[in-house]
């Protein structure tokens, strides 16, 4: 080795424990601030003297759901001149929606509504609005310790899950094989739809359930093992997908695949998009809450909360399975969200 | 010339393209052998080989293990399709990489640039093809403004990159919820549903944009002045500034292809989806480094292959696909490519230790 070659040598290596350190440096950071651009789509509404704001705390922003929860909430709010303001985390995180209820309740806020990213994971920060005096009420979803929440507000999942199962095995003649695709374990609102889907379909002798493929709200991923499930297993009849990414991705992966009406389709919530498959037909059907409606029940509910009034502790929203056929009928249109507030 | 020549025989032994007469480590333990052997054996060495016999590997086992459902044209165009968008944004990093350079803010820009492209053709308020070329010139030119940014604060005002990148990161996301207030953008034109449905040769137009990239960035990495100056740059800075490469002009230029790139990703990604998918996207930069690392791309410079990365890309993309059609448990796939990288990078250490020894 020339005497310039080991001097690029060891230039190159102290070089090479710098970049390692600051490489692992990094990806620790990373991981705590990839998703974390918190959006606050505040919307304040008269001044109230008495009655504290009201914060909405999503599992995510950008979600058509829970973006109608707040839509309905602000409406609502607004009506009774009361402050209301909507804090999330731009991914579906434990630890960032602990770092924003932890921020909330540094605000001192009258009362807090949230849909909970973990029913264990949040006991702990929501216990700590609870010590402060912040009423909480729940939106789709409790907490494994149920005195933390004042009312939890929750459309029924193992229902709505039975009720695709139900219609997909309708759809495909009560024969052949089915799978889901869900986000992620953990959540009891998703696991009570897989739940209800897997329980329903275990009522036909002739269907087969494949099982559940998690895509972490990663829409490509969605697509992935909708256009794979369905070109290399030829009894694959029927995907259940439960929640909006994951329709939207299996839309697009049927659709790639060539599959499209052949492998029947039922999602759960809507979209736009999820609507404009309804009207050509790539999408058979979807369960439909009604966020709006609970997003004004949970600002109703607050307001009694902070003014000592007693709330039901458990309230329920009703839901309807959409199909190409009757989403536009006045009946099942109420329930379609409207993430631009636009009602 | 013969300046540049020396360091990069120097320096770049390992990816140096042609088979140099100088003397690197490699060449002096082979150099009773004939140029031929010594091709081959530094072909047989390299990252980009192991992985391919890696990924050779993979497809066998799933054939073998379901032979009526893995290996067909429908689903390899399945796998295909899956890997074009993170393909497009792979080339990008492969040349910041090249330079020791870092870029882990492309996933909140393929989000920005696909939601400027679709606000754009919203805003046009047309439906035809122009629409759409003018929104894929909107998102690109959006990805670029990014990847100016980068190369801005890592240039000029000496950031780290992986801070630099880190802080674009959250920002392109920030900035792309600002411009739509949190909520996807779900209402693309016609023209681009149509585009999304249509194929060329059985294949869609994705992977033929993707494959377009490819070549483009393959040549232009291996056979331009500009690619060798990106291996000089990421082997050692100080000694391509001392033989006249404007390094700061270089590492600006390759911030932005990768920018760019990451732009027109969005598009690509909104073409499929026809919504903007905002929320989607905060693990791409880490899966498309996974890749072009497990493609033989060195995390410290100077080595690096375009070739390398499509084979580190279809690595993951070929286990997910093969995992999910034996329908095993889906939690052993992200286990099975965290042992798989590191088995890379360690193979890749070894080579170096018994290189220096050399």
């Amino acid at each position: 080795m020339t005497h310039h070659q080991e001097n690029e040598s060891v230039k190159h290596m102290n070089r090479r424990i710098k970049i390692g350190s600051t490489v692992a440096a990094g990806l620790l950071i990373i991981s705590a601030v990839a998703g974390c651009s918190s959006t606050s789509t505040g919307t304040a509404a008269g001044t109230s003297g008495k009655i504290g704001k009201i914060v909405y705390i999503p599992g995510l922003t950008g979600n058509p759901f829970y973006s109608t929860v707040s839509c309905g909430a602000s409406g609502a709010a607004k009506k009774a001149g009361v402050d209301f303001a909507t804090q999330g985390s731009a991914t579906f995180d434990v630890a960032k929606q602990t770092e924003i209820v932890n921020a909330v309740v540094a605000s001192k806020p009258g009362a807090i509504m949230i849909s909970i990213t973990d029913p264990k994971a949040m006991i702990i920060p929501l216990t700590k609005a609870k010590e402060a005096g912040i009423p909480v009420i729940g939106i789709d979803g409790d907490l494994e310790d149920e005195s933390v929440m004042v009312s939890n507000i929750q459309a029924d999942g193992i229902a709505g899950g039975e009720l695709a199962g139900d219609a997909l095995a309708k759809l495909v003649g009560e024969k052949g094989s089915v799978m889901t695709i869900d986000n992620a374990t953990g959540s009891l609102v998703s696991k009570a739809r897989t739940d209800g889907f897997a329980k329903a379909i275990s009522k036909y002798p002739n269907m087969k359930f494949l099982g559940i493929q998690y895509s972490a709200n990663d829409t490509a991923k969605a697509a992935s093992f909708a256009s794979t499930v369905s070109t290399t297993n030829p009894d694959l009849v029927g995907i259940f997908s439960a929640e909006t990414n994951n329709t939207e991705g299996a839309i697009t992966g049927l659709r790639e695949a060539g599959k499209t009406g052949k492998v029947k389709l039922v999602g759960y919530d809507t979209s736009d998009p999820i609507i404009a498959a309804l009207a050509n037909k790539t999408l058979d059907g979807t369960v439909v809450q009604n966020p709006r409606g609970e997003g004004a029940l949970g600002v109703t509910s607050a307001i009694a909360a902070m003014k000592g009034e007693k709330v039901k502790r458990q309230q329920s929203a009703a839901q309807v399975f959409a199909t190409p056929e009757n989403y536009t009928t006045d009946n099942v249109k109420q329930y379609i969200y409207d993430a631009n507030c636009s009602a | 010339m013969s300046n540049i020549d020396e360091l990069k025989t120097a320096s770049t032994d390992a990816t140096a393209p042609t088979a140099s007469s100088t003397a690197t480590p490699l060449d002096t333990v082979g150099a009773t052998m004939s140029p031929r052997s010594r091709t081959i054996r530094r072909m047989t060495s390299s990252s980009p080989f192991y992985m391919s016999i890696v990924l050779l590997v993979l497809i066998a086992v799933f054939s073998i293990v379901a032979p009526g459902a893995f290996p067909s044209i429908a689903n390899a165009r399945n796998i295909i399709t899956d890997a074009s968008t993170l393909m497009v944004m792979a080339v990008g990093m492969t040349f910041v990489m090249v330079a020791a350079g870092f870029d882990l803010s492309i996933g909140s820009v393929l989000v920005f640039g696909g939601v400027c492209g679709s606000m754009a053709m919203t805003w046009m308020g047309t439906d035809n093809i122009g629409t759409v070329l003018v929104g894929l010139l909107v998102s690109m030119l959006g990805g670029l403004a990014w990847g100016l940014f980068n190369g801005f604060v890592i240039t000029r005002l000496r950031v780290p990159a992986l801070i630099a990148t880190l802080g674009s990161l959250g920002a392109a996301l920030g900035v792309a919820q600002i411009f739509t207030n949190g909520n996807d953008v779900r209402d693309v034109p016609l023209t681009l549903i149509h585009i999304s449905t249509a194929s060329f040769l059985g294949l869609s137009y994705l992977f033929w944009v993707a494959l377009v990239v490819v070549i483009i960035g393959a040549l232009v990495l291996r056979t331009t002045k500009f690619g060798r100056h990106t291996y000089i740059v990421g082997s050692n800075e100080e000694a391509a500034r001392r033989a006249g490469i404007n390094v700061r002009r270089q590492l600006m230029m390759l911030y932005a292809i990768s920018g760019t790139l990451a732009g027109l990703a969005g598009m690509m990604s909104l073409t499929r989806f026809a919504t903007t998918t905002i929320g989607g996207h905060s693990q791409d930069a880490l899966t498309v480094i996974t890749g072009v690392v497990l493609g033989g791309t060195s995390l410290y410079g100077g080595i690096g292959t375009i070739l390398g990365t499509v084979i580190g890309i279809f690595i993951p993309a070929v286990l997910q696909n093969g995992f999910v059609v034996m329908n095993i448990q889906p939690f052993w796939q992200q286990v099975a490519i965290g042992l798989i990288l590191i088995g890379a990078v360690f193979i890749d250490q070894l080579k170096r230790r018994a290189r220096d020894r050399a």
